[in-house]
């Protein structure tokens, strides 16, 4: 007789710590024991979903921008320098034409579209299958979804500029895609606007915990999203 | 037997890189992107880990698997970047974690948010594992530390997310009730 017998104490460690590599002994006692065959598949559900949660959208051209790098044989200090040097003279010509934009460099208008730029993959990769997940994100921010407010096939929480933390949502209505940043914030300053950034249409207005800001390529699909989006949500007060 | 040539050579080396960087590059970006939580940033630091292991690509000594290698290249680009925060971390003995049996559902959006907060020592290793398919042991020979002590920072890293999320679940429910 060994002087450690394998017990389900042993199963569950060997599982956390290797879900799926589990040694001879842990495969011969999970055959033999209901509550470690139970735990066992709950944890292989919890890595199937890490496994989803971890494989984000891989940048496109990802490879050939390497190859392409090694090629051109610039270190990454070289291309700074280079960067610098543009940079510099950009800047020169932006401070006599760029003041008005320069103003509103901290504006959540501004934030919101740079976000959304800098996240092409939201307009292209599908996140949500499940429509509750928007309800529950809604109800956390302070709002009650009474009604679809589209067809939301993107949800993903995003370091918001200058803002924190926020909730990057994606949706398709009659005139086209929307998004719609879901920004906590106990700061009342926050103005409501409805302006026009870098071609994108944007309102920022406060509700819930905090403010929303949403964008659309044209000016009528934000006014319609925005009336859709307070006909069928109730903010709380 | 006739020899290759220089050029030849310089051809078949440069061959084998293209080929490692297509099969590699996006397991690399999902991996830095884990790690610093910056798509701009881990492109970056994707780009650095090949341009230095182009530079010593005669170092590589298991050509038939470079991951180990360019994800150790990948690590050192990271912490030179990031000055690598030192932790009041101790490795428990397995037999002191406290291993909770029940599970509760989970919600995708707030897992991904989770291992993005998990501290480095616990979300390396775990990013090995999910992402890069390694063992404890190999983990532990990648990070300079026992298997027994990877062993305890996964099993820490699943039981924070696990118990995280059942208590964000418990206070949702609580929430609609």
């Amino acid at each position: 007789m060994s002087a450690h017998s394998y017990h389900c104490l042993d199963f569950r460690r060997d599982k956390l710590a290797d879900p799926k590599r589990l040694s001879y002994a842990a495969q011969t006692h999970a055959s033999e024991c209901a509550l470690c065959q139970a735990f066992a598949r709950r944890i292989d559900n919890f890595e199937a979903q890490v496994a989803d949660a971890l494989s984000i959208p891989v940048p496109d051209g990802l490879a050939e921008r390497v190859i392409l790098r090694t090629q051109s044989g610039r270190s990454r200090w070289q291309l700074y320098a280079l960067a610098a040097s543009v940079l510099l003279a950009l800047a020169v010509t932006a401070h006599f034409t760029f003041d008005a934009l320069a103003a509103r460099q901290n504006d959540v208008a501004m934030v919101a579209v740079n976000h959304v730029l800098h996240e092409p993959e939201s307009f292209t990769t599908r996140l949500v299958e499940n429509p509750e997940q928007f309800k529950t994100v809604l109800a956390n921010f302070g709002g009650q979804l009474q009604a679809p407010i589209g067809a939301v096939r993107y949800i993903r929480l995003c370091p918001i500029e200058g803002h924190g933390t926020g909730w990057h949502i994606v949706y398709e209505t009659d005139r086209g895609m929307v998004t719609l940043l879901l920004i906590p914030a106990k700061d009342s300053k926050v103005q409501t606007e409805t302006v026009t950034v870098e071609g994108m249409n944007v309102m920022v207005k406060r509700a819930g915990d905090g403010f929303y800001a949403l964008i659309a390529n044209t000016m009528d699909g934000l006014k319609a999203a925005d009336e859709m989006l307070n006909k069928n949500v109730r903010w709380k007060t | 037997m006739a020899e290759i040539s220089e050029p030849m050579l310089a051809h078949l080396r440069h061959k084998h890189f293209e080929q490692v960087v297509r099969a590699y590059s996006g397991e690399l970006y999902r991996f830095a992107y884990w790690m610093c939580r910056d798509r701009f940033v881990a492109e970056d630091l994707v780009q650095e880990t090949f341009m230095r292991a182009w530079n010593k690509w005669d170092n590589l000594r298991d050509r038939d698997n470079p991951k180990p290698w360019l994800l150790t290249i990948l690590r050192n680009e990271h912490a030179r970047l990031y000055e690598r925060k030192q932790f009041d971390y101790v490795d428990e003995a397995p037999e002191d974690l406290d291993i909770a049996a029940d599970h509760q559902p989970i919600e995708l959006l707030e897992l991904e948010n989770l291992v993005g907060s998990l501290s480095l020592s616990l979300r390396e290793p775990f990013l090995l594992q999910t992402l890069g398919g390694f063992s404890c042991a190999e983990i532990a020979e990648q990070l300079g530390t026992t298997e027994g002590a990877i062993m305890v920072r996964l099993t820490r890293a699943r039981q924070t997310l696990r118990s995280t999320l059942e208590g964000a679940n418990s206070s949702q429910a609580r929430k609609s009730s």
